[in-house]
């Protein structure tokens, strides 16, 4: 995974709090990330019904099964099914 | 957050899916939560979502619905954990995706699992033997 160097600029009261969670074993890297993490988590879940409704049907208007896409040939929600048939692709594969 | 199984994430993905409306309906119900997957749930996926147009719906799902990929780290002690929980309930033969749900469920009391799976509810535990909270209701 690739990754950016993002500078923070820190005023004096914060850069004693770094400094004292950096003593005590916190990684400040890893906070951030964590926090990161957290805040988008919170903005991502706060999507309407409507919302998500339109996007898996933009999705959809944008990415058809062409016509001649052949049926699945078994039930994916039979766990049974399902399994053989994974195996048997993987037979198949090698 | 919710930790979407196979099933309902190939149902999304795939209009013929015999599930596909009620994943939708369930989606929608579920759209105040974050979402969140684990890599085997979405290698089970691509077996039975094998064509172009299907994986790049997948693709789409998992960007625009922002599905979080989980765990967030790299951790050994994980693969431990799951295959010890795919020990326990050998004679079940729990596959490794269903592992990786309960194992993760077991780690955050927060999560719940979004699977159309009955063994989730019927019979299968987080490792510490309590259960497995469900994001939807039977289907």
């Amino acid at each position: 995974m690739t990754s950016r160097l993002v500078n923070v600029r820190l005023d004096e009261e914060r850069l004693r709090k770094s400094q004292t969670l950096r003593e005590s074993g916190v990684t400040l890297s890893d906070l951030v990330r964590e926090a990161i993490d957290e805040r988008f988590d919170e903005l991502a879940g706060s999507g309407t019904a409507r919302d998500l409704k339109t996007v898996m049907e933009r999705i959809f208007e944008q990415y058809p099964d062409p016509p001649d896409l052949p049926p699945r040939g078994y039930d994916v929600h039979d766990r049974d099914e399902a399994r053989r048939a994974i195996i048997g692709k993987l037979r198949r594969v090698r | 957050m919710i930790l979407i199984d196979t099933t309902p994430l190939v149902a999304l993905c795939d209009a013929r899916d015999s599930r596909h409306r009620v994943a939708l309906k369930d989606l929608e119900a579920l759209a105040s939560a974050r979402l969140g997957v684990c890599e085997a749930v979405l290698m089970e996926a691509c077996f039975h979502l094998p064509s172009d147009a299907q994986r790049h719906r997948l693709r789409a799902a998992l960007d625009q619905l922002y599905i979080a990929a989980l765990p967030r780290t790299d951790d050994r002690g994980f693969w431990l954990d799951v295959l010890d929980w795919l020990l326990t309930y050998a004679d079940h033969q729990p596959d490794w995706a269903d592992g990786c749900l309960a194992v993760l469920s077991g780690r955050d009391a927060s999560l719940k699992v979004w699977t159309y799976d009955r063994e989730f509810r019927t019979t299968w535990r987080r490792p510490d033997g309590t259960a497995i909270p469900m994001a939807v209701s039977r289907r």
